[in-house]
């Protein structure tokens, strides 16, 4: 036995021991996932593109400031459904806070937007075109952020590790411009299709549409709701810009409204500029989707079977005169099949086959035009339609979500021309768009009547805040918010997280 | 004539046999049975009995007569008079004491001096890496045994323990079989990360991650909580449970010891004792409580008051349903044990198998579980040499139905069947699912047989062993341990389900097949000195430990299916069923994997001096793979040191019996923060076919780590027969991981690191043990445990962080804790509730402010224990106070509001709200914040062993009769104050006490038989 113990043991310990007390380096093993090698510029900037869907689509966040706070939009409470905290009330009675979900979620939504640019920008494999389509995007943001939130927080490329600096308003806007300026050249002509990547046309449409904010982006901080001073430089920009859009012949008003909207308005609209491209069948997994669109207004019992949230304003749905062609229409395929048509929905709504709709305790579907914000019923309120719904796959459409449209572009150039003086030359393009859109002509054009047919063109798309900022009506009362709110309100203020994690950003004057 | 001459009986006959010596046996027996039963001739003997250590009488001791049933006990002197037999031997015994058994012979005076065991002091304890005793711990330990156990139905380990440890808080996520449940040990410490302590068993620390995944939300009917990841374990197999619950004890375990660190050892085999023995269970079980909703008639009526129309279809459906007798039930559940135990000198065996079949009270829900284990220890070499092996493996079958909380405003099975409108049928005329024609219209017995959600679990776990004995003081041990599971979890929900149009494309159906597979790898050597050197002994141990911990996984989703409702199709055996054509997509799939190592060194030295001073010492080195590169080791001290008064010459042991001072003081760490986070990593954007970075590497990142101190009191009284323990604690936590505020602009909102900020949990426990009783007869045993804890957020140096997500109608975006500093974690924030004006519309106060925490302010369980002849009985109480929980069930369904929208709702949501109008939203306020305090029996059992006669084969039958959850006290209008909804979190910072459409928890009896062989 004692022999046996010399020989066996130490094998057994040796056995044992082989192989397992070798020090392990404690390597951060990257098993799921690559590192940048792996992921080249192309696909980066694939995925810059990409963030658009669901920066922008969602019925929250960076959509929710741009149309809430407005006269077009509204999300009523009704009963125990949709108070949220007071959350969309809030936008829309001005009362938001720097902690507000849709105030931090748009920080936050623009702001990765602008980083997923920058990688590509900063990427020293990405080629020159690369980098000006990925600068496009960043521009793209960086409006956003200087609109909504009065600064934008910038790297610098050189030195990305390092605390962002603050631009100021000002200083971002000169930046856009100056991107914008030098990418252009690189950038491709547009064709009419493929009308989800940078073009020279986008590129002048976001140059145009800056430098009609330019008096806003540049005002005093101080007195940022106005008034406003106009710069003749800047409004020939704008016209100069949009000229180059009109005249590349690409683009024209699309004849039937709607089709702008429709789940084919890839092939049906002619006004296409700039959207996301969405596929039948896989947008939805990309969050570029347009169904919250009609979710977020759709009574339940309607199909789509929607979330009977927003509602427009009574007074804003009766701007229109009736036989505009924009107030309302309906569309073959699925006003015949299910009963939604497209527009504005007031009154008594049916289904496919011209039954009337109940509401969940059976009353009869009727959206009125009153509405009480804080303790509305299922059916108060006017709904509105903008995409149209394929019934075929509610979820996963083949609508492209619009940013920029034709129709835009004349209205710019319109406003170009009144803001310098050429109220005359505004007038005939103000009044070729409603003689397209089948409503009559107008004999004068004011500052209120071009702001309100930018409302009537361009409702519900996520101008209406911007433009009403720039016509300095942002604040006057509206219905649902009975007193004039204050001039800081024309801005947003930066999330309190933002503002600790980064002493370079100062909170907006006023919050 | 008492069992225990049977069972010595039939024990001496099959040694007897074993040693070839049956006559001899068998005449004896004869012999003794012949003695006491036909030639009793009793005569009297009394005596005193006296202690060994100071001599005086000691009253109170038991005297029987060996093999009858007589006997009495000493008077207040110790004397004491007993008539027995002529060739009787008396027994003599008490608690704490050896037992002395005399022969009585001619004497008429018998004076017995008993001598102090102090047993209870050297009952072995289980500490990380060792064992020591009661006596020589220096930290806080608390260490239960079979007998202190749970009875019952108990899906998992740590439920055997639930109530009975001081200073350990566990909430159950729901009622649901097999469930999660929150375990906190001297409080909650972290934010972001875990709070769970770290399980290890009989040495091997396991990966606390679940391989059921919980269903992902996508579907609409709510994400399922991931389950209970030590289900895998039959509790039957459990010898015991140690809580090392201070830094001086949990620091041996480093960076992941600051939520303390539950040690479960398994049964082994007892040398020269074989024991078969089987034991089934059947059980019964049905909820406690279900919400007493408006009746038909009651509901047309207040349907009416609340201005519907009930001559319309949608609010009077013309039919009586009571939705909740639909979806529940009577659960049954099956227990079935049967083990084998023994060994030698040198081989010691364990074999159990185990089958557990426990059904939910919500029809269709269940957790089976079949599991076997093995115990073996070798000794080679004249003990030189032992090694061991053990294994379990285990399968665990869970059946779910959409009951989780994270779910939309179409509601879960729970939700639905409380508020379904009961004029609703279940079925409509053509024998479809009865729907409204809403789209969102959920019906409930619909949820419950349309949507499917299957996990399947097989885990083994294994370790094995040598140690080498090198010389009496010196041993080496080396130690190899595989964990290894496997899980897949089916969801489905068939095409048509109604509710379900907004969540699955063209609701043509959804199946969901997920697979996880769970490694770790374990190797650790370790040697141990033990020696004496006068006085002064010296106990310590050197090791090493390296841990892989490897995760993966893998899913496919299908939608689109082709396949027709109501065929009794299932879908995921069927996942080819779909329409993949054209632009549809109808699968989505994924993968997933990661890994990290665990390299840690540690040293413990016990060293204690004249059985009086008593100091240990540790340290432990963990780096971990996932520490930035910056941080790789992190280094965690302890020392503990006790002072055993009771062996000065100072303290009267008349007196104390035992009295020990502690205190400690440590550091341990919290590492549950995912692989990866110190890179930068990209990841793919499979549907748009591009790739992204995804997050704001830290290379600085590292452990969470707990500063704790505290003091503490062992002590015994009355010769042993009552002892308890009283410890204060302060456990403070900074460097806080989390994922935090990213500056902007960044690919991420969020990056993990360290924040400052200090988390302090104060308190004190305090425990007690009394024998009250002591008798032979009739025995009597009380034990009480009580925690008094502060939790507070003392410093935190960002903006407040959002956690208390409230979910329903309405409530997005509703988080009502905010965590602030000067507060406790998850305090609730509210506006006060001030009634309604005179429209109805409820009255706010203008500001939130600090309502109260979820957190008890004091937590306490009684248990006693009876023992009468044959009979035992054991009765536990707990209970807490000073804490509050949000009521989100009412909220969010059960609100006026509800009524309007024809859904029904309970008498109560209606007379507490009188004033209030229909159409005013039901907004988060103090309304809706109750006190949680309650007192509960949890557990009522009574126990008879069975008189076998003296043929009978078997060692001993028991049968026993349990009842749990069997009278719950509380003010709380919900339907138990002791539950938390897992998902009210907010960017996966958790939340505790919030009520909403939980799983309701059961009233269970369980019939018990158990026999050893």
């Amino acid at each position: 036995m004692k022999n046996i113990n010399k020989i066996v043991i130490p094998s057994l310990i040796t056995i044992l021991m082989t192989g397992t007390i070798g020090c392990s380096k404690l390597d951060d093993a990257v098993l799921d996932r690559t590192d940048k090698s792996g992921t080249p510029p192309e696909l980066q900037l694939k995925a810059a593109y990409q963030s658009l869907g669901p920066g922008f689509t969602d019925q929250a966040a960076v959509y929710a400031l741009t149309e809430h706070p407005s006269d077009e939009m509204q999300g009523p409470t009704r009963g125990a459904d949709w108070d949220d905290n007071g959350r969309w009330r809030n936008l829309h009675t001005h009362t938001w806070n720097n902690q507000s979900d849709d105030v931090l979620a748009a920080w936050n939504n623009l702001n990765k937007g602008h980083a997923l640019a920058n990688e590509v920008i900063g990427d020293a494999r990405s080629t020159a075109k690369q980098v000006a389509e990925a600068k496009f995007i960043r521009a793209f943001y960086m409006y956003y952020t200087t609109d909504l939130f009065g600064q934008v927080a910038f790297r610098d490329l050189a030195n990305p590790g390092a605390l962002p600096k603050a631009l100021s308003r000002k200083e971002a806007t000169a930046q856009i411009i100056a991107d914008l300026k030098e990418i252009s050249p690189l950038l491709d002509n547009a064709t009419g299709a493929k009308t989800g990547i940078a073009t020279k046309e986008a590129a002048a449409f976001l140059l145009a549409k800056t430098y009609l904010n330019n008096a806003v982006f540049t005002q005093d901080p101080n007195s940022p709701a106005g008034p406003f001073t106009f710069a003749k430089a800047d409004m020939d920009a704008v016209v100069a810009n949009c000229d180059a859009i009109i005249s590349s012949g690409k683009f024209s008003l699309t004849s039937n409204y709607f089709d702008n909207f429709h789940y084919e308005n890839t092939t049906r609209s002619k006004e296409l500029i700039f959207v996301i491209p969405n596929e039948k069948g896989a947008s939805n997994n990309n969050g570029s989707s347009p169904r919250n669109r009609y979710y977020m207004t759709t009574h339940y019992n309607q199909t789509p079977s929607g979330w009977n949230g927003f509602t427009t304003l009574a007074d804003f749905y009766n701007s229109f005169d009736k036989a505009d062609s924009r107030v309302g229409a309906s569309i073959p395929g699925v006003t015949d099949v299910k009963g939604l048509r497209a527009g504005f929905l007031v009154g008594q709504q049916y289904d496919g086959n011209g039954v009337a709709l109940t509401d969940r305790s059976g009353k009869p579907l009727v959206f009125t035009t009153s509405i009480d914000i804080k303790n509305a019923n299922e059916a108060e309120g006017v709904r509105v339609i903008k995409y149209i719904p394929d019934l075929s796959d509610i979820d996963s459409p083949g609508n492209d979500y619009v940013f920029f449209r034709y129709a835009d572009v004349l209205l710019m150039k319109a406003e170009a021309l009144l803001r310098s003086g050429n109220a005359a030359a505004a007038l005939t393009i103000v009044n070729n768009l409603r003689t397209a859109r089948g409503t009559k002509t107008l004999t004068t054009l004011t500052e209120a009547e071009l702001l309100a047919e930018r409302g009537r063109e361009m409702y519900w798309e996520g101008w209406r805040r911007n433009d009403q900022v720039r016509f300095g009506t942002f604040s006057a009362p509206v219905q649902n918010r009975a007193a004039a709110s204050p001039a800081y309100r024309v801005v947003f203020p930066i999330p309190q997280r933002e503002l600790e994690i980064n002493p370079n950003l100062k909170q907006n004057i006023g919050y | 004539m008492n069992n225990h001459f049977y069972r010595w009986f039939g024990r001496s006959v099959r040694q007897g046999v074993a040693s070839k010596s049956l006559l001899k046996t068998a005449l004896m027996a004869i012999t003794m049975l012949v003695s006491i039963s036909i030639y009793a001739q009793d005569k009297t003997v009394s005596g005193k009995v006296t202690d060994k250590g100071d001599g005086s009488g000691m009253p109170g001791v038991s005297i029987s007569v060996k093999g009858s049933n007589k006997g009495t006990q000493t008077d207040i002197n110790g004397a004491y008079k007993i008539a027995a037999p002529a060739n009787a031997t008396l027994v003599f015994s008490f608690v704490g004491y050896g037992k002395q058994e005399i022969a009585v012979g001619t004497r008429s005076e018998l004076n017995v001096t008993l001598v102090s065991e102090n047993k209870a002091l050297d009952e072995v304890v289980v500490v990380g890496y060792g064992t020591t005793t009661r006596k020589d711990a220096t930290g806080g330990v608390t260490s239960l045994t079979a007998k202190d156990f749970n009875q019952g139905v108990i899906a998992s380990p740590e439920q055997l323990l639930q109530g009975r440890a001081a200073g350990v808080q566990m909430t159950p996520n729901s009622g649901e079989p097999g469930s999660g449940i929150n375990i906190r040990i001297r409080g909650t410490t972290s934010i972001r990360s875990g709070n769970g302590p770290l399980y290890v068993v009989d040495g091997i620390p396991l990966d606390g991650s679940s391989t059921v995944d919980g269903a992902d939300g996508s579907a609409g009917f709510g994400g399922v909580a991931a389950k209970n990841p030590l289900n895998f374990m039959n509790p039957s197999d459990i010898e015991s449970i140690s809580v090392l619950k201070d830094a001086s004890a949990a620091a041996i375990y480093g960076a992941r010891g600051a939520n303390g660190v539950v040690l479960i050892t398994t049964k082994k085999g007892k040398s020269g004792q074989s024991n078969l023995n089987v034991s089934i269970g059947t059980s019964i079980a049905s909820n406690y409580k279900n919400y007493d909703v408006l009746s038909t008639s009651a509901f047309l009526t207040e349907a009416a008051k609340a201005g519907l129309d009930v001559n319309n279809k949608l609010i009077n459906g013309g039919a009586s349903t009571n939705w909740q007798d639909l979806v529940y039930r009577t659960a049954v559940t099956q227990n079935y044990n049967l083990s084998y135990g023994g060994g030698n000198d040198a081989t010691n065996y364990f074999f159990s198998l185990g089958y557990n079949d426990q059904q939910g009270t919500v029809k269709g829900t269940s957790m089976g579980r079949v599991t076997a284990r093995v115990n073996a220890t070798h000794k080679l070499f004249d003990n030189k040499v032992v090694l061991a092996v053990a294994m379990t493996t285990s399968q665990v079958k869970d059946k779910g139905a959409a009951t989780g909380g994270d779910i939309g405003f179409e509601g879960n099975v729970i939700s639905r069947a409380i508020q379904t409108n009961p004029t609703f049928p279940v079925y409509a005329a053509d024998g479809s699912f009865f729907t409204t024609g809403t789209l969102s219209f959920r019906n409930p017995v619909s949820l419950l047989e349309q949507v499917s959600n299957t996990g399947n679990t097989s885990r083994t776990l294994m370790n094995i062993s040598g140690t080498w004995n090198i010389t009496k003081d010196l041993s080496y041990k080396a130690n190899f341990g595989l964990d290894n599971s496997t899980g897949v979890t089916r969801v489905a929900v068939q095409p048509g389900t109604p509710g379900f149009a907004g969540n699955i494309p063209g609701n043509q159906g959804y199946a969901r097949i997920a697979n996880r597979y769970i490694t770790t790898t374990t190797i650790e050597h370790t040697l141990n000195y033990k020696t004496i050197l006068g006085k002064s002994k010296i106990d310590a141990v050197a090791g090493f430990s390296y841990q892989k911990f490897e995760n993966q996984g893998n899913y496919l989703q299908a939608i689109y299916f082709i396949t027709q409702p109501g065929s009794g199709f299932d879908l995921t055996n069927n996942v080819g069923f779909v329409d993949n054509s054209n632009t549809n997509k109808a699968y989505t799939a994924g993968s997933s994997k990661s890994q990290n190592d665990l390299q840690s060194y540690f040293g413990r030295v016990n060293y204690s001096f004249n059985d009086k001073y008593l100091l240990t010492g540790t340290l432990r080195v963990d780096g971990s793979s996932k520490f930035g590169i910056n941080n790789k080791y992190g280094y965690f001290p302890s020392v503990g040191a006790a002072w055993r008064l009771s062996n000065e010459s100072f303290i009267p042991k008349e007196i104390f019996s035992d009295l020990k001072l502690r205190t400690n003081w440590g550091i341990t760490g919290n590492q549950e923060f995912p692989s990866n986070t110190s890179l930068a990593t990209y990841k793919p954007n499979t549907n748009g076919g591009a790739a992204e970075k995804e997050n704001v590497p830290n290379g600085d990142i590292k452990w969470e780590s707990t500063t704790a101190y505290g003091v503490g009191l062992d002590f015994g009284l009355m010769k042993g027969r009552l002892t308890g323990t009283v410890d204060y604690f302060n456990k403070s936590t900074n460097n806080l991981l989390f994922p935090f505020t990213a500056p902007q602009p960044d690919v991420a909102t969020t990056r993990w690191a360290n924040i400052p900020a200090d988390i302090r949990n104060t308190g004190v426990e305090f425990s007690l043990n009394y024998q009250i009783l002591a008798g032979t007869k009739l025995g009597w045993d009380a034990s009480v445990n009580t925690t008094f804890l502060k939790n507070e957020v003392a410093k935190l140096d960002v903006a407040t962080i959002q956690t208390g997500n409230l979910y329903g109608q309405g409530l997005s975006g509703v988080f009502i804790q905010p965590i602030t500093q000067g507060f406790p974690l998850y305090g609730f924030f509210l506006n006060d509730f001030k009634g309604y004006d005179s429209n109805g519309n409820t009255i706010l106060s203008a500001e939130k402010s600090y309502k109260g925490s979820p957190f008890p302010t004091m937590v306490w369980g009684l248990t006693n224990n009876f023992t009468y002849g044959a009979w035992n009985a054991s009765i536990f109480i707990n209970g807490q106070s000073g804490g509050y929980i949000y009521n989100n069930t009412a909220t969010a369904v059960l609100n006026r509001g509800s009524l309007k929208q024809g859904n029904n709702v309970t008498p109560y949501t209606l007379s507490s709200t009188t004033g209030q109008a229909y159409g005013d939203a039901p907004v988060a306020s103090t309304f809706y914040l109750e006190k949680s305090d309650f007192i509960r029996i949890s557990n009522l059992s009574v126990g008879y062993n069975v008189k076998l006669p003296s043929n009978s084969f078997a060692k001993s039958l028991n049968i026993s009769l349990t009842g749990q959850n069997l009278l719950l006290i509380s003010d709380y209008s919900g339907l138990d104050p002791e539950i938390s909804n897992p998902s009210a979190k907010r960017n996966d910072v958790p939340s505790l006490g919030i009520d909403y459409i939980g799983y309701p928890k059961a009233r269970t009896f369980t019939l018990g038989v158990s026999a050893n062989f």
